[in-house]
């Protein structure tokens, strides 16, 4: 072993040991050296990095390279050195950054630009590579190997005469050079002069024996010249002195299947997929031994893959088979609402209505009057949508002289996918959802499912078994993002459950009998204790998952892993992340109990002793056979008579629709709690049942009432004093909706959509008992790709720095600087922590935020609109139709056409920006 | 027992609603709910009216930065140094601060039992324990919450660089929000109007939001609309005022900026300056890059980060008192957990919580100390153990908060600032 410089340790089988056993160990340190004492140790590392590249070791001399650095960060020959064995390598991108930094230490060396050249060459860049061999050229005009490659690059751009002289002149200068030597051999072929360029390639090998490419080249003549036997031998040395080289699997593989050896042949070519994978050859090699083996599937597969990686025909610019290329998205599935049930419909609606009216007769209330179609079709679309509707929409509705339009309306927007994205907006405010769960756990397959749910309409009881009673992986099984969102947090997660689904708050029991409410501290633990064994992260000693702990195992071939060092230091943090992430299982222990806290205090139970499971109220449940206590929970809390299950969510969804609950707040009911109108939340909370928990039905009832259905209540209503709903409460948007609703003015129809997360699912899952740490590898970079995939995906989709995507689209949490934050989404920490409230960094976004100045780009959608429109009169209608949903009065309108007038386009852009600017933009009527 | 609940529920919310048409940057501002209780501010003799809060996040190595342990075989490469205080050593990585020792408290005896990030700082910041039905306010809303709105134009916290899991103004309401910066260089967003807009066709834009909202205004005379309409004023009244210039950087000299060093962190201490000087209360920076498992002697890791932490502060304490301000101004250094003693295979240093140091410095507190002790290797305390409430609790200490004052929280929980910690009387001068 070599010396181990200070710190820092080579792999030997004593510390994989150590590693193994998870144990990290202190190193012998010494104290601060010297200058000189590190120049001597990196010329150490140096030395050795040249003895293992000699010998071909090129992984442990590119290690050593990275020592010799680490001592002395600005050593040009480490770094060159190290450019040099990742060419042996065939890694032409390390390479090439290698140089890079080698290069900017020196800048006139001219070997360093000509190796970088041939890294270019290498990666197909011809002209990158001329240029850098003509760098060189410059330093030192007497350099052979820039010479011979520049050749090579013209070569490959098809100019075999320019090639030829360059390469007899680097021969001139160099007679032995091997790679000039296998060059002219390649040009002599080309030609068609077999027998020259076996002459040559011999030349080649006599002169660097050790040069894979010689052999290679050989090997390859001698299949021209029908010599199996001598191709062979040529071939096998070739990949013996560099078994990275895909071009002689390939040569060896396409041997094989000439005589008929067709699983050497299908391995040759899996070796040489493996080292290039866009090699297009290799894979139509692979498919005919498969097809030869009966491996049909195989075959087809391998087949496609030759087909998809033929180069683009640049004449036709098409491939061969063209394969889709549109960015992958994750699509909506979107269920309307029952068309039969229409008269149901009504005629629940009209029995709501009658409950309001008894209402104002008892508390003496005057209702507002019936909304105008401009001011309800502004609603609805907000209510339902998330979005204010376009010019076209406004037009459509207003002109329309359907008695049914109101009705048809509501059908259509309930239908429609953007029902679903602004409802996950609401549920991910309520649900705390964020992009990161616990623990690496990523939340993009709950934030999926979440939002498909709803689009189809999955009835809401449904909805909560679903993610209460989950098991599994959070892409196998989304619906386990719910309990993945708190791993270990068992009371905390019971005292959100009670309080999102069922209105009610038993947190203050967690630590202490509820000083307001009846909750005991030990009915609180009672309910915990059906979920008490639910854990989110199975161990890998746990057998009845594994067989054996796989993570020992991967770890130890981790560090075995063939890679380079500095890699292996940065790899293993995320290495192990992976396999927990693989590891975060939503299971149940069903003999895990619950014990009181040893501080109990009450006199109706020991401290610290065993709680059963106890339901909070209703009748007791018996457990069925073979369910499990989180099962038997789940069961309770969504039965359709479960006192406040329904009750919750009718409650939820009528304050969505007004603005104010039945129950206020709606997640803090109490036995005595009463309802504004308790007969009217009494036939709400029937209905919830009677529809099945079916919500859009439910908000359908509701937006046909006439209740709804009337203008936004003018007057104030003081803090404490009950709301008899004369209509809807005036509401500033949500910062959701508020986005929206300006991506709608400039670019619509928003196009983007989050990837799928079934493609995230492919890449991050790995099985922990069969799977190797090559694959975990494999599975990291998979990840990666993804990741750089939806970036890429969202390039063609910014402004400025800003993804111009629906709300629901976009990450979660967001930044606190972002345009939804500064206007109250929440940062998904607390449930329901967003807000409406106005501030001055909100109002300083409207004005100068780019998001507004978008508007006013020419092409924008509101400035389409406008341009179309042939008088300014008509173009200051379109513009009030666009951003209020209705038209201008006459006083408007004229000070909007006196500044047109004045102004000319600047003026239409400063009444765009005025009127974004309004209260009325801000606030739902 | 329920009336009395749904009485202070009806209170609270009948505030809010004040609070709700005065929010956010608070032109015009009323004081807030603690000094309107009190009729009367208290008066306040106490040195510390202001507060920077320097995060440290990922994990500040203590061994490599305030407690160096020289011939421990923990120490790894970093070197101890003197400093300008008899005894006291710092990492060699630390030369300036090291000339500045006797501005500072270090404390070596800070410990918490969390090695996880995320749970660390939120403990460090709030003083509770991170669950999920709740969450605590950081220090500089309590502040303002304890003792009111104390600038008038600029807001009372200002956070730079801070990741969005920040808990900021966690149960309070969103008018005790910080505000957050995220890139110093360019200070408060949206403040610079496009250049094709001219003075004059601002004040018509204005004129045209009046009349084209004139009829819904009258429509809708309601509180939540009017409190838009204060909001638009105040935006427009800030934008014009000249406080907007705290937030500036280019008003700085190059030279003096260079001194803070052109890194995020260093420009951020710069702009922190730059507040206190407009008096606001509250300025927290974060500066990341700390969680070192791999590599920590790498020139670019542990000698870096540390160089640029020692340049920023060094600069920031030496401006703070060439200005007086240091007598009114305390300065802390946190982070969430130190580093083990045992170097890991990867030349690292993994998650540490036992043991790890914090720094104090300027008003309120005694300089040219090291309170506590670490043991022989760093690995845990030896003497007097600091948890994150009792370090909160000197700063409340230092700042004169008080620290017995019960808050409640929506949900009726109750909450004290420092969470019952108990303040180091040796570090309060």
């Amino acid at each position: 072993m070599k010396s181990t410089g200070r710190y820092r340790l080579f792999i030997n089988p004593i510390i994989v040991a150590c590693i193994t056993a998870g144990t990290t160990f202190s190193v012998r340190t010494i104290a601060a050296e010297s200058d000189t004492t590190r120049d001597a140790q990196a010329r150490e590392h140096l030395k050795a990095a040249e003895e293992q590249y000699a010998k071909g070791e090129y992984l442990a001399a590119i290690d050593e390279c990275y020592f010799a650095i680490l001592e002395k960060p600005d050593f040009f020959e480490a770094h060159y050195q190290r450019g040099l064995a990742y060419l042996a390598r065939h890694e032409y991108d390390k390479a090439i950054r290698t140089f890079d930094r080698a290069l900017a230490i020196d800048p006139k060396s001219a070997r360093a630009l000509s190796d970088r050249g041939f890294a270019q060459g290498a990666k197909g860049r011809f002209d990158a590579c001329i240029a850098d061999q003509e760098k060189a050229l410059a330093i030192d005009a007497n350099l052979p190997r820039a010479y011979a490659r520049r050749g090579a690059a013209w070569a490959a751009k098809s100019d075999p005469a320019k090639a030829r002289q360059d390469i007899d002149k680097a021969l001139s200068l160099d007679p032995s050079l091997g790679e000039a030597l296998c060059d002219r051999a390649m040009l002599k072929a080309m030609k068609g002069d077999i027998s020259g360029a076996a002459t040559d390639a011999e030349a080649a090998i006599r002169a660097e024996p050790r040069l894979a490419r010689g052999h290679w080249e050989r090997g390859v003549l001698w299949m021209r010249q029908g010599n199996g036997v001598a191709a062979g031998t040529c071939l096998d040395e070739a990949i013996r002195l560099d078994p990275r080289s895909a071009d002689a699997f390939l040569a060896r593989g396409q041997l094989q299947l000439a005589a008929k050896e067709y699983e050497p042949a299908r391995d040759d070519f899996s070796k040489a997929i493996a080292l290039a994978p866009k090699l297009a050859v290799a894979f139509a090699g692979r498919a005919e031994a498969h097809k030869r083996l009966r491996e049909t599937a195989a075959a087809k597969a391998d087949l496609e893959m030759a087909r998809d990686l033929q180069p683009v025909d640049p004449r036709t610019k098409r491939r061969a088979v063209t394969t889709s290329t549109l960015p992958p998205r994750f699509e909506l599935l979107s269920a309307g609402v029952d068309p039969d049930r229409q008269t149901a419909t009504v005629t629940a609606a009209r029995k709501i209505d009658a409950l309001v009216a008894a209402n104002y007769s008892t508390h003496a209330v005057e209702p507002m009057p019936r909304t105008d179609d401009s001011q309800f079709v502004r609603r609805i679309y907000l209510d339902t949508t998330g979005r204010i509707p376009t010019y076209k929409e406004v037009n459509a509705f207003l002109h329309s002289r359907d008695p049914d339009k109101r009705t048809k309306l509501i059908d259509e927007l309930l239908g429609s996918d953007d029902y679903a994205l602004h409802f996950f907006n609401y549920w991910a405010d309520v649900l705390r959802y964020r992009d990161t769960l616990g623990r690496d756990v990523r939340g993009e397959p709950w934030r999926q499912w979440i939002k498909q749910s709803l689009a189809e309409n999955k009835p809401w009881d449904d909805m909560v078994r679903e993610m209460l009673t989950a098991e599994g992986l959070a892409w196998e099984n989304p619906a386990t993002g719910y309990l993945q969102r708190d791993p270990g947090m068992t009371l905390d997660v019971v005292n959100n459950t009670v309080r999102i689904f069922l209105g009610t708050r038993i947190g203050c029991a967690q630590c202490h009998n509820h000083p307001f409410d009846s909750w005991t501290q030990r009915q609180f633990y009672e309910a915990a204790a059906f979920m008490v064994g639910t854990g989110t992260r199975v161990g890998g000693g746990d057998q009845r998952f594994f067989q054996e702990d796989p993570v020992r195992r991967l770890r130890a071939e981790f560090a075995a892993l063939e890679q380079e060092e500095e890699d292996r230091r940065q790899r293993s943090y995320p290495f192990d992340r992976h396999v927990t992430v693989n590891m975060m299982v939503v299971h149940d222990n069903v003999a895990k109990k619950l014990a009181l806290p040893t501080a109990y205090a009450y006199e109706d139970a020991t401290p610290g002793s065993v709680v059963e499971p106890k339901v909070l109220f209703g009748p007791e449940l018996r457990p069925e056979p073979g369910e499990t206590p989180r099962q038997t929970f789940a069961r309770w809390l969504t039965a359709a008579d479960n006192p406040r299950f329904a009750l919750t969510i009718a409650n939820r969804l009528w304050k969505r629709s007004f603005g104010a609950g039945q129950i206020e707040p709606e997640d803090d009911m109490s036995d005595s709690t009463v309802a504004e109108n308790p007969a009217l939340m009494a036939f709400l909370e029937a209905l919830m049942r009677d529809v099945d928990f079916d919500m859009k039905e439910f908000l359908r009832i509701i937006y046909n009432t006439e209740t709804y259905q009337r203008q936004a209540y003018d007057q104030e209503v003081a803090a404490g004093t009950p709301y008899h709903f004369p209509g809807p409460l005036l509401r500033r948007m949500s910062a959701e909706q508020a986005w929206d609703s300006i991506l709608t003015l400039a670019v619509f129809p928003v196009e983007y959509r989050e990837p799928p997360a079934s493609l995230y699912a492919q890449a991050v899952a790995v099985d922990l008992e069969k799977q190797s740490a090559e694959d975990i590898v494999t599975a990291q970079q998979k990840v990666a790709e993804f990741d750089r995939l939806c970036r890429d995906m969202q390039k063609p989709y910014t402004y400025k720095g800003n993804l111009l995507a629906r709300a629901a689209e976009l990450p979660s949490p967001l930044p606190p600087n972002h345009f939804l934050r500064m206007f109250g989404q929440s940062d998904r920490e607390l449930i329901q922590a967003s807000s409406t409230w106005g501030s001055v960094p909100q109002v300083l976004f409207m004005f100068n935020g780019q998001i507004s100045h978008m508007l006013l780009e020419e092409n924008s959608t509101i400035y389409k609109t406008i341009v179309r429109k042939k008088t300014v009169h008509d173009g200051v209608e379109a513009v009030f139709l666009t951003i209020l949903s209705r038209e201008p009065s006459k006083e408007e309108s004229a000070a909007a056409i006196k500044e047109v007038k004045a102004d000319g386009p600047a003026g239409y852009g400063n009444v765009v920006w005025s009127l974004i600017n309004t209260r009325e933009f801000l606030f739902i009527q | 027992m329920r009336e009395y609940a749904s009485q202070m529920d009806a209170l609270s919310r009948r505030h809010l609603l004040a609070m709700a048409a005065r929010a956010a940057l608070g032109v015009g501002m009323v004081p807030a709910i603690g000094s309107l209780a009190s009729a009367a501010p208290a008066v306040r003799k106490g040195k510390a009216k202001r507060l920077i809060y320097l995060y440290m996040a990922g994990g500040m190595s203590h061994l490599d930065t305030f407690d160096p342990k020289p011939g421990a075989e923990s120490q790894g490469e970093t070197a101890a140094i003197g400093t300008n205080v008899p005894g006291v050593q710092v990492g060699e990585f630390l030369p300036i601060l090291a000339r500045q020792c006797d501005r500072l408290a270090i404390i070596r005896s800070m410990t918490t039992q969390t090695a996880d990030h995320e749970q660390g700082e939120y403990l460090m910041r709030t003083s509770y324990e991170q669950i999920a039905t709740e969450r605590h306010p950081s220090l500089g809303p309590w502040i303002q919450r304890l003792l009111g709105r104390h600038n008038t134009t600029l807001p009372d916290t200002v956070l730079i660089g801070a990741s969005p899991r920040h808990p900021a103004a966690g149960f309070l309401d969103p008018t005790f929000s910080p505000l957050p910066i995220g890139d110093p260089n360019k200070g408060l967003e949206n403040t610079t109007s496009p250049s094709y807009l001219t003075e004059q066709s601002f004040a018509k834009r204005m004129e045209l939001i009046d009349t084209f909202d004139r009829q819904f205004r009258r429509r809708y005379p309601l509180q939540a609309v009017q409190s838009y309409t204060d909001f638009y004023d105040q935006a427009t009244h800030l934008l014009s005022s000249g406080e907007l210039k705290a937030f500036d950087l280019r008003e700085e000299k190059d030279a003096d900026r260079d001194r803070y060093g052109r890194t995020s962190f260093g420009q951020g201490c710069m702009l922190a300056r730059r507040l206190i000087e407009h008096d606001v209360r509250c300025i927290d920076v974060t500066l990341g890059g700390w969680d070192m498992h791999n590599s920590l002697w790498d020139p670019a890791t542990l000698p870096a980060r540390a160089g640029l932490l020692d340049q920023a502060v060094g600069a920031l304490l030496d401006d703070l008192a060439a200005r007086g301000l240091l007598d009114e101004t305390l300065v802390a250094v946190a982070t969430e957990f130190g580093r083990s003693p045992q170097v890991n295979y990867t030349g690292g240093r993994d998650h540490h919580p036992a043991v790890f140091s914090a720094v104090l410095a300027g008003a309120g507190i005694k300089g040219g100390i090291a309170y506590g002790r670490s043991d022989a290797d760093g690995h845990g305390v030896d003497e007097d153990g600091v948890d994150p409430a009792d370090l909160n609790a000197t700063i409340a200490a230092a700042m004169e908060l008080p620290r017995e004052e019960v808050v409640m929280s929506p949900t009726l929980r109750p909450f004290k600032v420092a969470h019952d910690g108990t303040p180091i009387m040796q570090l309060l001068s």
